[in-house]
């Protein structure tokens, strides 16, 4: 389940910050995660993964990375689940930055903002269904971003409490 | 849809204040039950809810700085009305939060179309209550009680004694949506492995709660002999 969950949430927000302008008007997507292919000239890149991908980080773009652990299981037909999403940029990299990282925190914080995007529960469930039969969505609540754990070189990640019920 | 956060239906008909959100909502639904008491065999031999329920619904959540509340007259018994309302600052620079409770009476009818099984002596095997979906309980408790009634003699001291009107009582506590037929009145769980009697439900009420599940709990009363 944690797997699918991941993929499902990749697959929702890949398209939600492609579309995203105050993003896109810096940073571009690459059209197909994984693929190896080097940065346009003058262009930054990033990249939406799970951090099940069997391809290696590319290392020339930011990376968006979506992680997924059991929350408590209080039922056979809830589950909770924590989404923990956060941003890589690779050092010494042309065209990777501190501001172009601190722009894509944002837009992650946006992606998950329900008065910006008031449809994201419903689009949520249709993403865990699409991956999980038998399952639906039982909503989120967003916990946001939560301070990197100890050793500082840690990334801070951004929760998102996710409901997973029978449909 | 049990979720995560709050749909506005539960406390529908109230009005939040401005510059607030809300973090949690319970709504209840209360009726009282009529008992008669067979005076031969002192058992419950009747127990049916009144025509009239109470509604309470209790929000919680953040600011604002400031609620007002005055009596009035509401348009009928059934508007919600608030009949109380606080709020409390934590400690200096830090967001008020509020708490408005808003009450209404309205008709009841029985739905007394889901009969229930319920009725002989309880056995472990008996403590299992079967509308509920399982998977969706999170606890159940099943309880019996007998008034014990002591006679005091001419000496001040315990002359005769008996146990009468034996009394069952329940409560259901469920994660997620309440399960289809649950509600208050007559039905609204059934126990299983008992044969006669009447399961009645005084208190239902449904939660929800920003960053948890939906919840619901009901909550009456067993009567074998009725």
């Amino acid at each position: 389940m944690i797997t699918d969950l991941q993929i499902a949430v990749r697959n929702l927000i890949a398209p939600l910050l492609a579309a995203d302008s105050l993003l896109t008007a810096t940073l571009q997507q690459v059209a197909t995660p994984g693929a190896n292919v080097t940065p346009a000239a003058g262009k930054s890149l990033y990249e939406v993964r799970t951090t099940i991908e069997v391809a290696e980080d590319p290392g020339d773009r930011h990376v968006i990375y979506v992680h997924a652990r059991e929350g408590r299981a209080p039922m056979t037909i809830l589950r909770d689940a924590i989404v923990e999403i956060s941003v890589g940029s690779p050092a010494d990299v042309e065209g990777i930055t501190i501001a172009n990282h601190a722009l894509l925190e944002r837009a992650v914080d946006r992606v998950w903002d329900a008065t910006r995007n008031p449809t994201l529960a419903a689009s949520l469930s249709a993403a865990i269904a699409a991956r999980l039969t038998g399952w639906t969505g039982g909503g989120f609540y967003v916990e946001g971003w939560q301070e990197a754990r100890e050793d500082k070189e840690m990334l801070p990640v951004y929760a998102i409490k996710i409901g997973v019920q029978r449909s | 849809m049990a979720h995560y956060n709050i749909s506005g239906d539960l406390h529908a008909g109230v009005t939040i204040p401005a510059g607030s959100e809300v973090d949690a909502v319970t709504k209840n639904t209360r009726v009282e039950i009529s008992e008669v008491v067979d005076s031969d065999t002192l058992e419950i031999i009747f127990a049916d809810p009144v025509h009239m329920a109470t509604v309470e619904v209790n929000v919680t959540g953040d600011g604002p700085v400031s609620i007002a509340i005055a009596a009035s007259e509401p348009a009928t018994p059934a508007t919600l009305t608030v009949t109380r309302a606080e709020i409390s600052e934590p400690a200096p620079n830090k967001r008020c939060t509020f708490n408005v409770r808003a009450a209404g009476s309205v008709a009841f009818t029985d739905p007394g179309t889901e009969l229930s099984d319920a009725g002989a002596e309880p056995t472990l095997a008996d403590l299992e209550i079967t509308s509920v979906e399982y998977s969706s309980a999170e606890s159940v408790r099943r309880s019996y009680e007998v008034t014990d009634l002591v006679l005091v003699g001419t000496n001040g001291q315990p002359l005769d004694r008996a146990t009468h009107t034996l009394k069952g009582s329940f409560a259901i506590n469920v994660k997620g949506d309440p399960p289809v037929g649950m509600a208050a009145g007559s039905g609204g769980a059934e126990f299983k492995g008992c044969a006669t009697g009447k399961v009645v439900v005084a208190n239902f009420s449904q939660t929800e709660k920003r960053g948890d599940w939906n919840g619901a709990t009901a909550d009456g009363g067993h009567y074998k002999s009725a």
